[in-house]
């Protein structure tokens, strides 16, 4: 009981850090709003004057795949850099090892703040994706359920990937680079705004066996109705992915605790 | 004899240099920010790759003349990263009155906030854009001669140019508002978005705004348009699109100008 309130109250502040900094926090939305009209438009160009779907996919489903895509990547894909990383940078990592939970848990439950903060991302993405009518229904009952536990899956591949990156800051202080470079392989390789099957086999090949896809495609293809390998098949590898990136999670904390600096006071 | 000044091509080329020889002290963060730059490129290249091989051509442009276009943006794009890649920081630069500073120095405020730090990823960007441009354009179906070449180095940095103006008016806005990054932010995605495609597929509404609002098709579109021949595709006359990289360079005229009457509206937060 004490420690779900001590996790609560990490949680909390996750859900509070985002908000403080307000600017940035509606620029996101406002950025997603305008991803989604663009990315509408531009599948509708591009369909324009062809009758038959390409890779089975028509003009509707590829904007309603965006609209989905593009709105639960901004709710569930938090920066990996805003906890650790700047903790370690200033010192105030020390203080977050004096704490009665783990680190571990201390992350995954700011994260779950950073997400929770972030539903109106929800709102926004799928309000504008009905003013662009770009909102499309499950394929059918049973594609919703399943897209459903998917997404839950997906929340828990999503957070791992995410605290697994935001370790490596124990051997990498200050590296933009690979923040960014993280950045845009998550967001194509999770297929968050292009559909993995449209990209050629051995590219599909790649992103079929890294984690990224688990955490946005998998959802998505359940509810357009092509859950990759048969919907059981699909939710099994996101499980797994769970358990894989928990143990590598855990593994690398298991290393990292041995070359903590504290930085100044 | 009274020493003269050197010229603000020459003033720029020592504060870029300065800025570089400081960036590269940070060896580890030099190269993997540089690499990120390039990873991040190669990305944003896979996904317009995945569509127009998807679709086989888009609006009639097969895969070489998109990825024409693109050749032509990301070189334009890099040569803009390193003029340009600081007006990010305009709005700290003001509102921490960072900018008092350049009003005390005897060089010109514009010139010391674009030189303030060197542009890491430009490196990257710049090698990437000059592979992509080289290879593209030898994959175009383009008689390529003297005269070609020519235009073609003009396109590119006419595409910088254009670029650049349409950042740096934005970001001439700080003086004013005190921010300008959620619009540099979003004039950023408009270009990133619509960059690489020809823009001829697009509403004619859409186009026009983006010839003649957030003028992104001189940046790209027109000059390929007009090097691959493809001119019955132009939605505007085609002296216009011919003349994209003096429109670029006149519109970051434009911009310095603005710059420079916005700046007068600077107030120091104090110090």
């Amino acid at each position: 009981m004490i420690t779900l309130r001590r996790v609560l109250s990490q949680v909390r502040i996750g859900v509070l850090t985002p908000w403080a900094y307000r600017t940035s926090t509606l620029l996101s939305l406002l950025v997603l709003a305008l991803q989604i009209v663009l990315y509408s438009v531009v599948w509708r160009a591009i369909y324009a004057g062809r009758q038959d779907p390409v890779a089975g996919t028509d003009v509707h489903t590829a904007v309603g795949y965006a609209v989905l895509g593009l709105t639960i990547a901004a709710a569930l894909h938090t920066a990996p850099f805003w906890s650790i990383q700047a903790r370690v940078r200033d010192g105030l990592i020390g203080i977050d090892l004096t704490r009665p939970i783990g680190l571990l848990t201390q992350n995954l439950a700011v994260q779950t703040g950073h997400v929770l903060a972030a539903l109106p991302a929800v709102a926004v993405g799928l309000g504008t994706g009905l003013l662009v009518g770009g909102l499309t229904a499950p394929t059918s009952a049973g594609a919703a359920l399943g897209f459903a536990v998917s997404l839950l899956l997906a929340f828990g591949v999503s957070q791992l990937i995410t605290l697994l990156m935001s370790l490596t800051s124990f051997w990498t202080l200050e590296v933009g680079g690979i923040g960014m470079a993280f950045y845009v392989v998550r967001t194509f390789m999770s297929g968050a705004i292009l559909p993995l099957w449209f990209m050629p086999g051995w590219l599909q090949a790649i992103a079929g066996v890294l984690p990224f896809q688990a955490a946005t495609y998998t959802p998505l293809a359940v509810y357009f109705g092509r859950p990759p390998g048969g919907l059981a098949t699909a939710l099994g590898v996101q499980a797994l992915w769970i358990l894989v990136l928990a143990g590598l999670c855990a593994w690398v904390w298991s290393r990292a605790r041995y070359r903590v600096v504290v930085q100044g006071g | 004899m009274v020493a003269r000044p050197p010229s603000t091509l020459r003033q720029f080329a020592i504060l870029v240099g300065l800025g570089l020889r400081s960036a590269v002290q940070y060896r580890a963060d030099f190269a993997m920010t540089a690499i990120g730059a390039i990873c991040y490129e190669a990305v944003s290249l896979a996904f317009v790759g995945v569509i127009v091989h998807a679709f086989g051509s888009i609006g009639g442009w097969s895969f070489v003349e998109v990825a024409f276009v693109y050749g032509i943006r990301a070189m334009g794009h890099a040569l803009h990263g390193l003029l340009s890649g600081q007006l990010w920081s305009t709005d700290g630069v003001v509102r921490q009155g960072e900018f008092d500073r350049y009003l005390l120095r005897p060089v010109n405020p514009l010139l010391q906030l674009l030189t303030r730090r060197f542009v890491v990823t430009a490196v990257g960007d710049l090698v990437f854009g000059a592979v992509l441009l080289a290879v593209t354009a030898a994959a175009a179906p383009v008689d390529w001669s003297v005269g070609s070449v020519a235009y073609l180095l003009a396109a590119v940095v006419g595409s910088a140019f254009l670029e650049s103006a349409v950042m740096l008016l934005i970001a001439s806005l700080t003086f004013r508002l005190l921010v300008s990054s959620p619009m540099l932010q979003m004039a950023d995605t408009v270009f990133v978005t619509f960059g690489p495609y020809p823009l001829s597929v697009l509403p004619r509404t859409v186009a026009h705004l983006l010839t003649f609002a957030l003028p992104l098709a001189y940046a790209g579109f027109f000059p390929a348009a007009v090097l691959l021949g493809r001119t019955d595709d132009l939605f505007v006359p085609l002296w216009l699109a011919v003349a994209s990289p003096v429109i670029g360079l006149l519109l970051y005229w434009a911009a310095v100008r603005f710059f420079h009457s916005q700046m007068r509206h600077y107030s120091s937060p104090g110090h």
